[in-house]
């Protein structure tokens, strides 16, 4: 507990946090302003749906805290304090595992109710009849949140297990943004088009019931294979933690 | 006590860096109530030592023990050891009363505790500050406050005193003085003797990894000579005066005398004879002498 307090604590008290906070809050502000201001046809069932996702479009967001998280640690030698405070190296990764998880469900929640504050009022006053008792408000918050609490988890662990701030965070951008559509791409030249589906960017997909690519996993099943890359990372970073600190 | 561990051992330590043998099969440990200098010239392993010591680093072979244990392995270790790492260990845009936070967060230190050591290392005023924006002896002076926060018997310090001027040096000094003279174990590393004698009890010499020599202070002085510096408007006075006690004076470049006596004997010998002395003291460049000789000189890199 003392651990989880001393890591919430490191990340109040740094920039990167806030600024990352900030950003996922404009975005998503932005995306449901774009969604209700361009909407020239009628609100339908998918244009729903599309606000109600506007917080994944910050789904970056989570995944960087979270490297951070570790990475900055080892950028400005606060690691060495903190293991000397705290030797066990693994109970320090599963404390920032927890915070990382802790800011996924915050950040989700933040943007999720930012959304709703802004569109709930401006379709009510274009007589649009949505309703908070509608069931997919309720599954799409648990999908936005369990997503960004996993992504954050995840950044914790590609975090620790590249140590290195720019490495780390460039290296998951450019996974979830690029890499994976050619790795995608690649499986289908060789005919392996069925793992594509088991890839973390794909996994989340599946997460959140986008039906962008084909043969998709359920949503559920979505979540348990992001959650096994959260378990893969883990484990490396556990590794990688393992080595010298100099 | 017989069997009671003592609060520093280093048994056999030996660490290897790829092609670099930092730590060579060293061993000494450090008595309860002293404070012991960890010298030796740049690259010697001193921080290596220090590091394995601390969990940070694993030993290729060997091993380092603070009561005892493994550091990993003591209960509640930032309440037995403190430390100052010989690199910075703040986030530049966390402010030192910040930093000193999350650190007694984590030990579950109380909050009151931080503001305790603000006033004592003197930062209270710049508690609110960015750490980036600290010179380099308030960072010292903030290091050595988080070493504080758990109240250890222990002070593992790497370089301490790097970066301060003679102003700061003098305060970590007495600083150190003062936490010694409550009872605890100091272990501080340095690459400069001269800079460590007037503080510490015992002196460990490393030198390429290697322990080459394990003393107290005076017995080092001893064996360098026991030169004492004396500086007289009598100088020839005084010389003859040393002389008729069989004792030899050589003239410095200065105008001082190099005598093989200790000071207490010079002095002594210049009261018996009505001599005015404006200088007395031991000669510490004797002790350097003998580190450069102990540590080879220059050639202090590894293999
Ligand atoms: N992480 C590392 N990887 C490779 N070599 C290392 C590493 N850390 C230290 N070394 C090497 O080990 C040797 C001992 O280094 P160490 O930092 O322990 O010396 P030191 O006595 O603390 O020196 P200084 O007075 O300069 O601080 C040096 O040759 C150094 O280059
Ligand atoms: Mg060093």
């Amino acid at each position: 507990m003392r651990l989880l307090a001393a890591e919430v604590l490191k990340l109040r008290t740094t920039w990167g946090f806030w600024v990352y906070l900030a950003m996922l809050l404009v975005l998503t502000a932005l995306v449901v302003v774009g969604t209700i201001g361009s909407g020239v046809g009628a609100f339908d069932e998918e244009s729903w749906r599309d606000l109600l996702q506007a917080p994944l479009i910050g789904f970056a967001f989570p995944l960087l805290v979270g490297s951070v998280v570790v990475t900055s640690e080892f950028r400005h030698g606060t690691i060495g304090q903190s293991l000397l405070v705290t030797p066990r190296r693994p109970l320090l990764l599963a404390a920032k595992l927890a915070v990382a998880g802790l800011v996924g469900l915050v950040f989700a929640v933040l943007s999720f109710a930012l959304m709703l504050a802004i569109a709930l009022p401006w379709l009510g006053a274009k007589d649009v009849d949505v309703g908070l008792g509608d069931p997919i408000v309720r599954e799409t918050a648990l999908v936005v949140t369990v997503a960004f609490v996993l992504l954050g988890m995840l950044g914790v662990g590609v975090g620790g297990a590249l140590r290195n701030q720019a490495g780390a965070a460039v290296g998951l951008l450019v996974w979830f943004l690029v890499a994976e559509f050619l790795v995608r791409a690649l499986l289908g030249v060789i005919e392996l088009d069925g793992v594509a589906r088991y890839l973390p960017l794909a996994a989340m997909e599946a997460l959140i019931g986008s039906d962008d690519l084909e043969d998709v996993l359920s949503q559920s099943a979505g979540g348990l294979v992001l959650a096994g890359w959260v378990a893969v990372a883990a484990a490396a970073a556990t590794g990688s933690l393992r080595r010298d600190v100099t | 006590m017989p069997g009671e561990p003592p609060p520093i051992e280093i048994r056999g330590l030996t660490k290897r860096f790829r092609r670099v043998l930092a730590v060579d099969d060293l061993s000494f440990s450090v008595e309860r109530g002293r404070i012991t200098g960890f010298v030796g010239p740049n690259g010697a392993g001193k921080t290596t030592t220090l590091r394995a010591l601390l969990g940070l680093v694993t030993p290729t072979d060997g091993e380092a023990l603070v009561f005892g244990r493994p550091y990993q392995e003591l209960a509640e270790p930032i309440r037995q050891v403190g430390t100052v790492l010989e690199t910075s260990t703040f986030h530049p845009g966390r402010s030192g009363r910040n930093h000193l936070r999350t650190v007694a967060t984590a030990a579950g230190i109380q909050r009151a505790r931080v503001e305790e050591l603000l006033e004592l290392v003197g930062l209270t005023a710049a508690a609110k500050r960015r750490v980036g924006g600290y010179s380099l002896g308030m960072r010292q002076r903030l290091g050595l406050a988080a070493a504080l926060l758990g109240d250890p018997q222990v002070l593992v310090l790497d370089e301490p005193a790097n970066g301060l001027d003679p102003e700061g040096i003098r305060w970590l000094r007495n600083f150190l003085r003062r936490l010694a003279d409550e009872g605890r174990t100091i272990l501080v590393s340095s690459h400069v003797l001269a800079e460590l004698a007037q503080t510490v009890d015992d002196v460990a010499i490393i030198a390429r990894g290697r322990l080459v020599a394990h003393a107290p202070v005076e017995t080092l002085t001893a064996r360098a000579g026991g030169r004492t510096r004396v500086r007289s408007p009598q100088a020839e006075a005084l010389r003859e005066a040393l002389a008729a006690d069989g004792i030899e004076g050589a003239p410095l470049d200065d105008g001082a005398l190099a005598v093989s006596a200790p000071p207490e004997r010079v002095g002594e010998l210049a009261a018996a004879n009505g001599i005015v002395l404006h200088e007395l003291r031991t000669e510490s460049s004797s002790l350097e002498e003998i580190f450069l000789q102990l540590t080879g000189g220059d050639a202090a890199v590894p293999r």
